[in-house]
């Protein structure tokens, strides 16, 4: 079986705070992680591989800081990396991404299941996966939580929707988004680390992955950044004082006042 | 000992040194300052708990208490694991919550002046902000400074940075009459007279009350990895510590630790280990500026571990899966300790010796019938050992236990070791003391005693009695 | 402002003066002998450009707007599942009613699904021009495929320049196969909808968890698309007749492709229990609790107030309450009217997913914890001590009434 999986570098969130005084975001120190979502579609491919035998790729669009996510990922365990990367690729939206994804992909050729996570932790909309599914016309599954079987050419899958869950059935090849339930990621082993340390990692830019150019980075973007701003701080709150009797009486008053109780 | 009752004049003396909403006398907290983290342990009442502001208003208490005859007991975080800050003796209790201030990160001399209820962590974030580090880092992070050199504890990183002894620089401490010690200071070299900060630290309160810290600093490592090694057999975890350190590989913090003890802490908080399926597994934290330097270094204890029977090295690297690792090795005592009856031995052996003296400690085990659980810090030879009742009878237990402390510490001693690496000897292991120190030197300490505080009232009965009291198992 | 390719400093007007290094939200300008340099990892935002007082920072614009001319009219997607129409659905009419009575043009909906007819002529209440309805056996579940492919065929069809769907399970996948089949821009869970004086649509949407918000324009391509948070905007009000047009659209199901099978369908919560999303009251609880048994206790304030359980993850990770609970960047994002977080710091992660809510009151024994910065009402107390007198006071009012 021959695997995908797309990871993206993002800035680690756990590390992001915010200063309460100017409250902006502290970016002191703020390490590169792969996305954490990305963490379980990597161990799935690996399990999958190592389940269902064939091959795991790792394929990431970045600048080539973005390495080093790949090299974690060669760590745990993937066979082959591929960093798409090139000043053209730079600005692209979710459009522009999953189009370059699917360039890369193509171009490899072969493969049965590609897989993506959720989202990402900076950008947060979740549309690359199913987008670069369309790109590649093949069909999704989001939100996937279990991947139940693969038989012949055949998925079978757990998807978890608003409040219900589905079983899927899709046909190979096909893509999936999975969530966080789906298992839990491994650390890599030392010997895995240190090769992975020396592994070459395959870089493309636009040349070789053939395609439009005028579909890479900002030029392929139909959206743009117009703005950026803070949000607007709330109001400044009430300190309830008081035993916790009285607080939990003031509390329940103001409820009450505003019809929550 | 005759002491005398805290009366309503001292009380309101009390009020009047430091406010009646930090002399406290209700029932509610009466009983939260009574106990500590001891399983099991002894509760005892204070007649009155304090909480002091500053060094001044420590300095009155101390008087008036010594005028009265009134036993003080000083207590930190209540972390402590032998009873130490257990108010015994009635009297009055002073907790030092609200002398919390990091007075001074002093960068250019690397050091840290700090009140002596400063919490562990608070310090170390504070002066990790700052590219500084205070390695002194016993499991239990939510403790105080003042009580980590009340017992000079040690923690998981003795093995590259020493325990808090070696972090010490300056003290400021109150005597019983009042009067206030200040010792040491932020000179590195000092060779003039009896090193009193040394006494001080780890004697349990029972000499003075510690109020400010002076503590060395050092540069924070840019970059840390966790290894984490499941192995078959116990026994291949803990030859592959000697082996590593007689490879001249001086590791963070390498702790080893049997299954039974992370699946029974992965149940109690929740988190999961990497792996949990194999015996016994060596964690071991290496630090360093130089990323390849650090893998050299991991590459050797790789090839080490492995040829001792290691299934796998796994590599932690970012700070998350590092600290997942660190936050349930930090939980293993919690983790085998809470709704059990459980004991808990704190030995210390020579490093080469914990391959042998764990072997001894499960043959006590087995001889017994008595389930004993090990985990500890590899790298020092500080071993904590854990017997547990599970399924005896109360009354065989309590037959059986005695025996096999006793044993487990004739067993420490032989290979060269102690009975208390970093726990101290507080209430709970008073008994046993004559195993470790011989006749002279108890003999001494009582001396040192007296002179500190003429009227044994400083957390009087702890580490032993003045007037020997306790049978000793000699 | 308009699309910006390239961002550039005119070095000799530059001050130096370090406010367009202050206003760069990615924190990529520094100064460099002296003048502002803007790094590598540009994001092209132009939030420079605006602040920086000697007009030495310039941007550069690509203008190739063609062909958005014939696209008119607003189309939403009607989410519906078992014929009930998902809430969202009537804050997205009411937002694009607003939208297209400012661009004087059409508010239209889309429904797919079985036995849908009746939905679609109750949604004529809500001030809606045209109704496409797909109704079909075939259409009775959600499927990417079938849904994705007739909304694509209608959108080429009556070419909206806006199109709108609720950031939902469905929404958020189905929307990106849509956007990228007709080559347009997609922006997802905004939380607010403009538009500029060309008519463009100002979307915005919260990034980084919510620490930063970002106005997006897809100007040069039609239609616009993007998801809405739900309980973001207001929603419609009934209105007793408005003369609406409904389309009954026939297509070939053999022309229709569908790939993926729904095989099993179970509902993920117990009856009776509140869902997050949907749920004006949540009770959540975090690491303060101190073990898993704490939900019970954050369950009971829960049913007395007729609300949903919430969790902050660290509670999910610990394996204390299944996933389905999580709020935050991770979990779920929500916006009820009340929101009360027992033992919870405030991460920025799970102020992220509900920093929204109408109401936040924060129950936590530390008093510097961020959640108290976005409280409406803090209690610094144990919460074992608070929430069970919560509960018995308005068990009382209950029982008085």
């Amino acid at each position: 079986m021959e695997i995908i999986v797309c990871i993206k570098q993002v800035p680690a969130i756990t590390e992001v705070r915010i200063d309460p005084e100017t409250n902006t975001l502290v970016r002191e120190g703020v390490e590169a992680a792969i996305n954490p979502f990305d963490m379980y579609a990597l161990e799935e491919g690996i399990r999958l591989r190592e389940r269902y035998g064939g091959w795991t790729t790792v394929m990431s669009m970045g600048p080539s800081q973005a390495e080093s996510a790949l090299r974690e990922a060669l760590a745990l365990g993937v066979d082959h990396a591929i960093l798409l990367s090139d000043k053209a690729f730079a600005g692209a939206d979710t459009l522009a991404t999953a189009y370059t994804l699917a360039c890369g992909i193509r171009k490899i050729g072969v493969y049965d299941i590609v897989i993506c996570g959720l989202k990402t932790t900076d950008g947060d909309t979740g549309q690359v996966g199913p987008g670069l599914a369309e790109e590649l016309g093949m069909p999704h599954v989001s939100y996937v939580r279990r991947i139940i079987d693969i038989t012949g050419k055949t998925l079978l899958v757990e998807r978890s929707l608003e409040d219900y869950y589905e079983e899927i059935e899709a046909p190979l090849p096909s893509l999936i988004t999975v969530t966080k339930e789906i298992n839990e990621p491994r650390l890599p082993s030392f010997k895995g680390k240190m090769a992975a340390r020396k592994a070459p990692i395959e870089v493309w830019n636009s040349n070789d992955l053939g395609g439009v150019l005028d579909r890479f980075g900002i030029r392929g973007s139909p959206t743009q950044v117009m703005k950026v701003f803070n949000p607007q701080p709330r109001l400044k709150g009430e300190l309830l004082q008081g035993n916790p009797k009285s607080q939990a009486d003031q509390l329940v008053k103001r409820l009450v006042e505003k019809r929550l109780a | 000992m005759n002491y005398n009752k805290v009366n309503n004049e001292v009380l309101s003396s009390l009020i009047g040194f430091i406010g009646l909403e930090n002399v406290k006398t209700d029932g509610a907290t009466l009983e939260k300052y009574s106990y500590d983290e001891t399983p099991h342990g002894l509760r005892a009442l204070p007649e009155v708990v304090l909480k002091p502001e500053n060094t001044e208003q420590v300095s009155r208490i101390l008087s008036l208490a010594e005028q009265n005859r009134i036993p003080v007991t000083f207590r930190g975080q209540g972390t402590g694991l032998s009873l130490g800050a257990v108010p015994t003796s009635g009297g009055m209790l002073v907790s030092f919550e609200r002398m919390n201030r990091i007075l001074e990160v002093d960068e250019d001399n690397l050091m840290a002046v700090v009140e002596a209820g400063v919490v562990l962590q608070d310090l170390r974030r504070e002066v990790e902000k700052r590219g500084l580090f205070y390695p002194a880092d016993p499991g239990e992070r939510t403790s105080m400074v003042g009580g980590n050199v009340g017992t000079n504890a040690g923690g998981m990183n003795c093995v590259k940075y020493g325990k808090v002894r070696d972090y010490v620089l300056g003290l400021e401490a109150v005597l019983p009459s009042g009067k206030i010690l200040n010792l040491g200071g932020k000179v590195v070299k000092r060779s003039t007279g009896y090193e009193l900060i040394h006494l001080i630290i780890g004697s349990e309160g029972t000499l003075a009350a510690v109020t400010k810290v002076t503590l060395k600093l050092i540069k924070l490592p840019s970059l840390f990895i966790t290894l984490y090694v499941p192995f078959n057999t116990l026994q291949g975890a803990i030859k592959s510590v000697s082996e590593i350190l007689r490879d001249r590989i001086t590791p963070t913090a390498i702790e080893f630790v049997e299954r039974d003890v992370i699946l029974e802490t992965e149940n109690r908080i929740g988190k999961k280990m990497p792996n949990h399926d194999s015996e016994a597994y060596l964690i071991i934290r290496l630090d360093g500026d130089n990323d390849s330097l650090l893998y050299d270094e991991g590459e050797k204890i790789s090839g080490v571990c492995l040829r001792n029977g290691a299934v796998d090295v796994l590599v932690a690297d970012t700070k998350e899966s590092q600290n997942n690792i660190w936050d349930i090795r930090s939980a293993f005592y919690e983790g085998i300790v809470k709704n059990k009856d459980v004991e808990v031995i704190d030995t210390a052996v020579p490093r080469s010796k914990i391959p042998e003296f764990i072997l001894e400690v499960k043959n006590i085990s087995s001889r017994y019938g008595v389930r004993i659980l090990c985990f500890g810090h590899a790298g020092d030879g500080n071993i904590h050992i854990h017997p547990q009742r599970n399924d005896l009878s109360v009354e065989e237990w309590s037959k059986k236990l005695p025996k096999i402390m006793e044993e487990v510490y004739r067993t420490s001693k032989a290979y060269g070791g102690t009975i208390s690496g970093e726990h101290g000897i507080g209430l709970a292991k008073k008994k046993y003391l004559q195993i470790g120190l011989d006749e002279e030197q108890i003999r001494i300490m009582k001396e040192i005693k007296k002179i500190f505080d003429p009227n044994n009232i400083l957390n009087p009965n702890k580490i032993f009695d003045i007037d020997d009291s306790t049978e000793l198992v000699r | 402002m308009s699309n910006i390719i390239n961002i550039r400093v005119t070095t000799e007007k530059c001050s130096g003066c370090g406010l367009c290094i202050k206003s760069c939200p990615f924190n990529c300008i520094a100064l460099v002998d002296g003048v502002a340099f803007i790094q590598e990892s540009c994001r092209l935002c132009g939030a420079c450009v605006s602040v920086c007082e000697r007009e030495a920072i310039v941007s550069e614009s690509k203008n190739e707007k063609t062909g958005t001319i014939k696209y008119s009219g607003i189309l939403i997607f009607v989410e519906q599942r078992k014929n009930v129409i998902a809430p969202v659905v009537f804050e997205l009419i009411d937002k694009g009613r607003e939208l297209a009575d400012r661009l004087g043009e059409k508010l239209e909906c889309v429904i797919l699904g079985k036995d849908v007819k009746q939905q679609a002529e109750e949604l004529f209440h809500y001030r809606v021009d045209r109704i496409h309805v797909y109704d079909s056996p075939f259409l009775e579940e959600f499927r990417d495929d079938p849904y994705s492919e007739l909304l694509v065929c209608l959108i080429q069809e009556i070419k909206p320049s806006i199109f709108l769907l609720g950031a939902t399970s469905e929404g958020r996948s189905i929307a990106p196969r849509i956007a990228t089949r007709l080559r347009t821009g997609l922006t997802a869970d905004c939380t607010g909808l403009e538009t500029d004086s060309e008519g463009n649509l100002l979307q915005t949407r919260p990034a980084f968890g919510g620490n930063i918000m970002a106005t997006i324009e897809c100007r040069n391509t039609r239609p616009q698309i993007a998801t809405v948070r739900y309980k973001v905007m207001k929603k419609a009000e009934r209105v007793s007749a408005y003369k609406g047009e409904l389309v009954c659209r026939d297509f070939d199901e053999k022309s229709i492709r569908n790939r993926t099978w729904v095989k099993k369908v179970a509902e993920a919560q117990g009856k009776g229990e509140a869902s997050l999303t949907e749920a004006n009251i949540i009770v959540s609880g975090g690491k303060g609790l101190g073990n898993p048994e704490g939900f019970k206790l954050v369950k009971e304030l829960a049913d007395v107030l007729g609300g949903a359980v919430g969790a902050s993850r660290i509670t999910v990770d610990e394996g204390w309450i299944p996933y389905p609970h999580q709020v935050g960047l991770s979990g779920r994002t929500v916006r009820p009217k009340l929101y009360i977080a027992c033992g919870i710091s405030g991460s920025v992660q799970h102020l992220a997913g509900m920093q929204t809510s109408d109401i936040v009151v924060a129950i936590n024994k530390d008093p510097s914890a961020p959640i108290f910065r976005i409280a409406d009402y803090g209690i610094v107390g144990d919460l074992y001590e608070v929430i069970p007198e919560i509960i018995k006071l308005v068990r009382e009012l209950k029982e008085q009434k």
